[in-house]
């Protein structure tokens, strides 16, 4: 008959058992035969899977998958082709809405063009003299 | 958040908006891993190659669904895992075992019950995992998450969408029956 906390190996080994539960079991460990080879040839095992050589990519594995989504791509039904598009608009058409949203919250600021306008925003710093000086000849 | 889940977010971003440079660094950083877990869960190289090809091609129009709410690497991983499961379900391999299936050069041994214990390095490693690909399916991919691929219990039941005690149930059916068919193995080939 095998022992009772044989179960309770594996989740020891991958260290799920609770403090007390860990205490507790490493006090069995020693104690009995059974559960201690479990553990030794179940780490075993973990460290025989770990060494196996993780491989490279096959050659050329990118560029048959960019090939392969091209391909999707261009069967995805016209709803689809559309969402893909949007989804690289989007960003750009958010910031135009942003931009004519400013416009539209400020109508005063963009109802008069010329150097009058110019000057009123330059007034407090006091450089609306140059700027009619610069303007003047074309307005006069 | 920490800086490589952060880099690891604005990459998806990135892809997600069409950068193809953003797409193959993802590619370039997990595709050796997804490639491994794939080649251990289907036992073949080119049925790895082909269902990698189908995850990065759905990760790819599904990167709209990553909400970066947990960690890219599981998302993508968790995509991954059930692909192959279902390939498997396709494929309806059972988890017999044989010598011939193996076809790997083995030591004849005595009726040894240190049989782990005689058994060469290399030799366990190619062993081990060819017995892991013989596993049955669920068995195998909760292996693959924890000894392979090092995910906690709690990731594990997110990838594989099931509770925490079924994942250490599983883990613990999965190494008994490892270590049961590998002395199996070792035992078949005493002369």
């Amino acid at each position: 008959m095998s022992c009772h906390r044989r179960s309770l190996v594996s989740a020891y080994l991958d260290g799920e058992l609770s403090q007390q539960e860990t205490y507790i079991f490493q006090r069995h460990l020693k104690e009995c035969q059974e559960c201690s080879q479990v553990h030794r040839e179940f780490q075993r095992l973990g460290i025989s899977l770990k060494e196996r050589r993780v491989e490279d990519l096959p050659l050329g594995f990118f560029e048959r998958l960019e090939a392969r989504i091209e391909l999707e791509r261009e069967a995805a039904a016209p709803w689809q082709r559309l969402e893909l598009t949007a989804r690289r608009l989007v960003p750009a058409f958010v910031f135009l809405l942003l931009v004519a949203g400013l416009i539209s919250f400020f109508p005063g600021s963009f109802s008069r063009t010329g150097p009058e306008a110019l000057a009123e925003v330059f007034a407090e710093s006091g450089e609306s003299e140059l700027l009619f000086s610069n303007y003047s000849g074309e307005y006069s | 958040m920490n800086p490589g889940m952060d880099e690891e977010r604005k990459l998806a971003e990135l892809a997600r908006e069409g950068d193809r440079s953003a797409f193959e660094e993802l590619v370039a950083r997990y595709g050796k891993r997804i490639f491994h877990m794939a080649h251990s869960m289907l036992g073949d190289r080119a049925g790895a190659e082909d269902i990698c090809q189908e995850i990065w091609t759905k990760v790819y129009f599904s990167l709209n669904k990553f909400k970066g709410k947990s960690r890219f690497y599981t998302w993508l991983y968790r995509l991954a895992v059930n692909a192959c499961l279902d390939e498997l379900r396709r494929r309806k391999r059972t988890a017999a075992i044989s010598l011939e299936d193996l076809g790997i050069k083995h030591q004849p041994e005595t009726q040894d019950p240190n049989a782990f214990e005689r058994i060469e390095r290399l030799e366990m490693s190619q062993i081990a995992w060819k017995l892991l690909v013989k596993l049955p399916a669920d068995l195998k991919a909760t292996m693959i998450c924890r000894e392979i691929d090092g995910f906690g219990y709690k990731q594990i039941a997110q990838i594989m969408k099931c509770r925490v005690g079924t994942v250490r149930s599983r883990l613990f059916r999965a190494r008994e029956q490892l270590r049961e068919n590998f002395r199996t193995y070792i035992e078949e080939g005493r002369e």
